[in-house]
């Protein structure tokens, strides 16, 4: 073992504990591994920036502009409004939504189909008195399986396929050169998991109504302003100040007018209303501070605290929002953006203590209340998921086809290598950004830069492993098993392997790490490498066992109230099913050629 | 001429027309330019994306990164409060001023030194009783000035140094290369503008105070609720909604007790009065609609239209701003943002039409009204500059130490050519954001996505002008034009040329273009190629003739009160001192035949 060797396998065994422990985001992960692949001499530095303007990095960005574009069309919405109509049964409607997410995440980012379908199932589930954590996993899963299908699916396809042309087969997969694989897959997977699978979803109850999801009853509490109290002619910013803890007056009545949200500078007269939100401690605090009373009111509902315009709505922080690990009271929700926060839930759990008190994590749901309008704007910039169904849009048909035409065409071109797909694919995103589908000011916005970065940083790290001869090293390990046993069971292993790394570290990083391995192990055997390239796209994708595996699996964790330990029960059999289909149609399709 | 060349200068004509237009953003232009040029096959597919991972495109998006540290660190705050006691005379100001700017902006993005001085200069105006327009072009030049000092001060020293090592083979520029020919021309330019430029600069008058420049008492009229009419008890909306014109109210007074910026849902009551923003056949038609009475007319001032959470402010709408191009009605600034649009103010004159339906433009100055913390939220997602100084920040000495220290390692390691430019900036960058001097949300929202996208997709054109010969061809011809002109005329010729083209498109595209041409032309005389490519660097960042040369001069256009004639009045004769010093210095510095 050369001492290049030795320090790439040094590099990525910390950067994989580094991945891991989650304490760095995965972006800064890898700029922090390139700098120091760089600076020890792995990579050349003349090269370390490259990825940045590798193909596979370009498809990534450009899918996530056309999906956008997309999606602006309003070819979702027209989805979303006939599903509505399809009746109370809950495996119907588990039916239609895993089918959608499956076959819109084939052509779309696996989180963005996801999040466009969440609302539509927790909506379905609520009125037809499901158990909402019945179709979210289901949901998740379904988003995972369609990425499967071709090579525009996920950004792990996107890798295997250019890493395919630097090896000595020297072009890419096609887009469609993954559907007989990837197809089979995601068949057998949503066959199970609708035939028998979501028996196995543990059946979160209870959590069919925000009242009883979030107890605000416990920090929600009405006042009086009764004769002779200081708070009389007190503004309510005033009365807030009074004490030293965390008080806001969500809601201000007098005579029988109620304003929600109200202005912090209206004026306390006797015998208002207001409610409150404190804890125990401030409560008494402000009691003592203004000679505020209590009433004996009944249980405060959600629905109190909205009018017209103010809304209470529910949302889930995604993955990648930067709100995550951050105290609730440092975001200044009320100040900054005018939103209150009433309660926070996790794993289906209230959390007791004071919601501004709460360090928020990706997956906590939300209970907010502010203005209906701003809170659309504002939710996607704090990287919250509003759990409502945004108001559908009617749009022109011929809006809709012209964006799938353009996306089409993209894909048609690509699919007969008439243009590289990342050509094909940022011209496609140039159309749409000139046609008015993508505005300027979200261009940017809908590119996942993290994923983009932690790409273009690992791409030459991944380089590295091959070129220092590191992977050939580990394949010859692999291959000393590998000659007693027969092909398939290698490919089993390369299979379950990605899988299993999948499971712990994003996918399309996987993919980057295991694949000069795959490459190895298939020179070594003497076979074809594409089964073997095969083997690390489906892996890749398949990560079902845990919610930290992928963002999908991340995004249904609050709002279906899973714990941790939920994913396996049915992520295990569907990995099982997986590994089962996926192997012998490889073998089928791509023959090993030995 | 072969089709390749032919092809090259037809898409570059094409490209230089679609800039020159300006109907689509720059970065839309180039991408469209890059697509034509790989499905002609000037530039490979494989290489298509290859500039975004060009080192100069990755040290451009670090320096950013690290000016926002360094600006969050609380240095400039510093620079800028030591400025405010430099006394009340003009000239002392005026050179304090545009020293600070210059030497800022050698080392941090030239947009962001002008943004941070201009509140200064603004506020130094307004308490002398001098228009600003005396300070605000000199400053802007100033940062222009200042990014010819060293590699990083502007992105046109990065790309030519990066050209010079790609394409020459030689090694890039080093930091401070830039330091002898820069800071001569710098100096000379600052003397120049301080000493009797400024003399130049019409001298914009009647702007001194907001309340003259906005003109509010135009469009803001009081009128009251009658007794017993049939408004009491219907919301403010009910006003707004009653005719089809654009009436806002700014605020409602009751029983004496002011509410500015109400909530359009707060009930009306008998006698109340309201502060209205309407024109004159608005209010007409509002009467006739409502019944409501016009006030007893007073001058109503600013003061009444703010408390202590409300607050008035004035902001210039940015060229990178969402708010370009579209009116305030139509991005919903009143309902997805809270805010009021008072007043528009367009190259110093007031706009008369209704400010909600003004299509707005950069260098527009908006008078704002909103809550205090949501509305400086609202103007940086939107991409506006406030006027106003902000707090400044006074981090501990020990924080803007260590900022000021990661910076000039950053500068050190790669002056002293331990470490490519690249690699010493990405990790500077990276150690500003784990010492938390900037969120990974702050990092990105730094890096401009459009000039990234503009540079790396114009840098494989540009190398293609390059390969198909046709730079060489167009600098055969004007070789064979200028005849048998002196070497240090050519140099002159490409100065001059640079200059020109960078007054009408952004300065790294047209450096990007001018460098081939420049390398072309010094092959042809047998001279070396570096006199001619700081010529062309220095050209490029001298674009003082036109408010669209350059995003600074756009920038200070509506705060200056400037109209589009004004800028070459101080602007020709400085690009005349900036020719006539930079030349000398160039041939003198950098001998044309080595």
């Amino acid at each position: 073992m050369s001492f290049d060797q030795y320090l790439i396998l040094a590099l990525l065994m910390m950067a994989l504990l580094l991945f891991m422990s989650g304490k760095l985001r995965h972006d800064v992960v890898s700029v922090i591994v390139l700098l120091v692949a760089v600076l020890t001499g792995l990579v050349d530095p003349a090269e370390s920036f490259s990825g940045f303007g590798h193909p596979a990095v370009v498809t990534v960005a450009a899918v996530l502009i056309v999906s956008r574009g997309l999606f602006n069309s309003g070819l979702i919405d027209s989805m979303a409004r006939k599903m509505t109509a399809i009746g109370e049964s809950a495996n119907l409607q588990l039916s239609v939504l895993m089918i959608t997410v499956t076959a819109l995440s084939g052509f779309m980012n696996n989180i963005g189909a996801l999040a466009l379908l969440m609302p539509v199932a927790i909506r379905m589930a609520r009125k037809s008195g499901h158990s909402v954590s019945l179709f979210l996993m289901p949901l998740a899963f379904g988003s995972l399986l369609g990425g499967l299908l071709t090579q525009v699916g996920t950004p792990a396809n996107i890798i295997v396929s250019s890493f395919r042309a630097q090896t000595e087969l020297a072009t890419p997969f096609r887009m469609f050169d993954f559907a007989p694989v990837g197809g089979a897959v995601a068949f057998a997977g949503l066959f199970f998991v609708l035939a028998i699978g979501w028996r196995l979803i543990p059946l979160r109850k209870a959590q069919a109504s925000r009242e009883e999801q979030f107890d605000i009853g416990e920090y929600i509490t009405e006042l009086q302003v009764p004769e002779g109290s200081s708070a009389t002619d007190m503004t309510i910013r005033a009365m807030e100040d009074a004490v030293k803890g965390d008080v806001a007056v969500v809601s201000h009545t007098r005579g029988d007018q109620a304003f929600a949200a109200p202005s912090p500078s209206r004026k306390l007269r006797q015998g208002d209303t207001i409610i409150v939100q404190a804890g125990a401690d401030d409560l008494q605090g402000l009691l003592d501070a203004t000679g505020l009373t209590l009433t004996d009111s009944d249980k405060i509902q959600a629905e109190d605290l909205g009018s017209d315009e103010i809304g209470v709505i529910e949302a889930t922080i995604r993955g990648d929002s930067y709100v995550i690990g951050k105290d609730a009271s440092r975001l200044q929700l009320r100040s900054r953006y005018g939103i209150n926060l009433l309660g926070v839930s996790r794993s289906g759990g209230r959390l007791k203590s004071s919601p501004s008190r709460i360090r928020l994590r990706g997956g906590d749901v939300l209970l907010l209340q502010g203005g209906m309008e701003s809170m659309q704007e504002m939710l996607p910039t704090l990287g919250f998921l509003p759990l409502a169904e945004r108001r559908l849009r009617l749009v022109k048909s011929t809006r809709i086809i012209a964006a799938v035409a353009i996306f089409a065409c993209a894909i048609i071109l690509a699919a007969t290598g008439l243009l590289p797909i990342q050509v094909a694919l940022v011209a496609a995103a140039t159309i749409m950004v000139l046609t008015g589908f993508v505005p300027l000011r979200e261009l940017y916005e809908s590119i996942d830069w993290p994923v983009i970065v932690l790409l273009g940083a690992m791409i030459p790290v991944s380089a590295a492993l091959e070129s220092t001869g590191a992977a050939g090293l580990i394949a010859s390990m692999v291959l000393r098993l590998a000659v007693r046993v027969p092909p398939w069971v290698t490919l089993t292993l390369v299979l379950f392997t990605t899988q299993l790394l999948s499971d712990v570290i994003n996918n399309a990083a996987a993919a980057l790490l295991m694949a000069p391995i795959a490459v190895s192990v298939a020179t070594g055997l003497g076979a074809s490498l594409d089964p073997f390239l095969m083997c690390i796209a489906v892996g890749a994708s398949c990560s079902f066992l845990t919610p930290i595996g992928h963002q999908s699996n991340t995004l249904v964790m609050g709002p279906g109230g899973y714990r941790f330990g939920d994913y396996w029960r049915l992520g295990l059999p569907l990995t099982m099913i997986v590994v089962a289909v996926a192997v012998p149609m490889i073998m089928l399709v791509w023959p090993l050629g030995l | 001429m072969t089709f390749d060349q032919f092809a090259i200068f037809a898409l570059l004509l094409a490209i230089l027309g679609l800039f020159v237009w300006g109907r689509w953003r720059h970065d839309v232009v180039a991408l469209l330019g890059l697509l034509v040029a790989s499905v002609l096959g000037l530039v490979s597919a494989t290489d298509a994306f290859s500039g975004f991972g060009n080192p100069a495109v990755v040290t451009v998006a670090a320096v950013l990164v690290l000016s926002k540290g360094l600006m969050n660190s609380g240095m400039v705050d510093y620079i800028v409060r030591s400025l405010s006691r430099v006394g009340n005379n003009q000239m002392l100001q005026l050179a304090s001023l545009v020293l600070g700017v210059t030497v800022c902006s050698a080392f941090m993005n030239n947009v962001g030194a002008l943004a941070l001085f201009m509140p200064v200069a603004i506020r130094m105006a307004r308490k002398n009783d001098r228009s600003p327009s005396v300070f605000l072009m000199p400053i802007a030049f100033g940062s222009l000035l200042g990014g010819l000092i060293t590699l990083i001060g502007t992105p046109p020293n990065i790309l030519i140094s990066i050209f010079r090592s790609q394409v020459t083979g030689g090694e890039p520029f080093r930091m401070f290369d830039f330091a002898p020919v820069g800071g001569a021309v710098a100096l000379a330019g600052f003397l120049f503008v301080v000493a009797f430029g400024w003399r130049l600069i019409p001298q914009r008058k009647g702007r001194l105070s907001r309340t003259e420049l906005f003109d509010i008492d135009h469009y803001i009229t009081d009128v009251t609720v009658p007794p017993n009419s049939t408004l009491a008890g219907k919301p403010l909306k009910y006003i707004e909604e009653a005719t089809k014109g654009d009436v806002v109210v700014v605020g409602h007074v009751r029983d004496g007790q002011r509410f500015p910026a109400p909530s359009p849902y707060r009930l009306l009551a008998d006698c109340d009065t309201l502060i209205v923003k309407a024109s004159a056949e608005e209010l007409q038609e509002l009467i006739d609609a409502t019944g409501i009475d016009l006030a007893a007319t007073h001058v109503i001032s600013e003061e009444e239209l703010s408390s202590k959470e409300i607050t008035i402010v004035e902001a210039i709408v940015t060229a990178s701003s969402s708010l370009e191009g579209r009116s305030a009605i139509g991005l919903g600034l009143r309902s997805q943002y809270g805010i009021n649009l008072l007043g528009v103010s367009r190259e110093g004159g007031r706009l008369r039409s209704q400010p909600g339906k003004i299509r707005l433009r950069a260098g527009d100055v908006l008078l704002l009204q909103g809550g205090v913390d949501s509305l400086q939220e609202a103007l940086a997602s939107l991409g506006c500059l406030p006027l106003a100084e902000r707090g400044l920040r006074f981090g501990q000495g020990g924080r803007v130490a260590l900022a000021v220290g990661l910076f000039a390692t950053a500068i050190g390691v790669s002056a002293l050519g331990i470490l490519p430019i690249q690699l010493s900036f990405v990790a500077g960058a990276l150690a500003m954001i784990m010492t938390g001097f900037l969120s990974l949300r702050e990092a990105y929202d730094s890096i401009e996505g459009s000039v990234i996208v503009m540079l790396a997709a114009m840098i494989p054109v540009s190398a293609a002008l390059e390969t198909t010969g046709a730079a060489q061809l167009l600098a055969d011809g004007i070789l064979l034009v200028s005849g048998r002109a002196e070497t240090w005329a050519v140099l002159t010729l490409v100065l001059v040329a640079t200059m020109l083209l960078s007054n009408v498109i952004n300065n790294a595209a047209a450096v990007l273009l001018m460098a081939p041409i420049a390398l072309g032309i010094s092959g042809g005389l047998g001279a070396s190629a570096d006199p001619f490519l700081m010529s062309a660097v220095v050209g490029a960042s001298c674009a003082f003739m036109t408010p669209i040369g350059h995003q600074s001069n756009t920038l200070i256009m509506g705060p200056g009160g400037y109209k589009f004639g004004d800028y070459w009045r101080l602007g020709l004769p400085l690009s005349v001192v900036v020719t006539a010093v930079a030349v000398p210095v160039i041939i003198r510095v950098w001998p044309l035949f080595a």
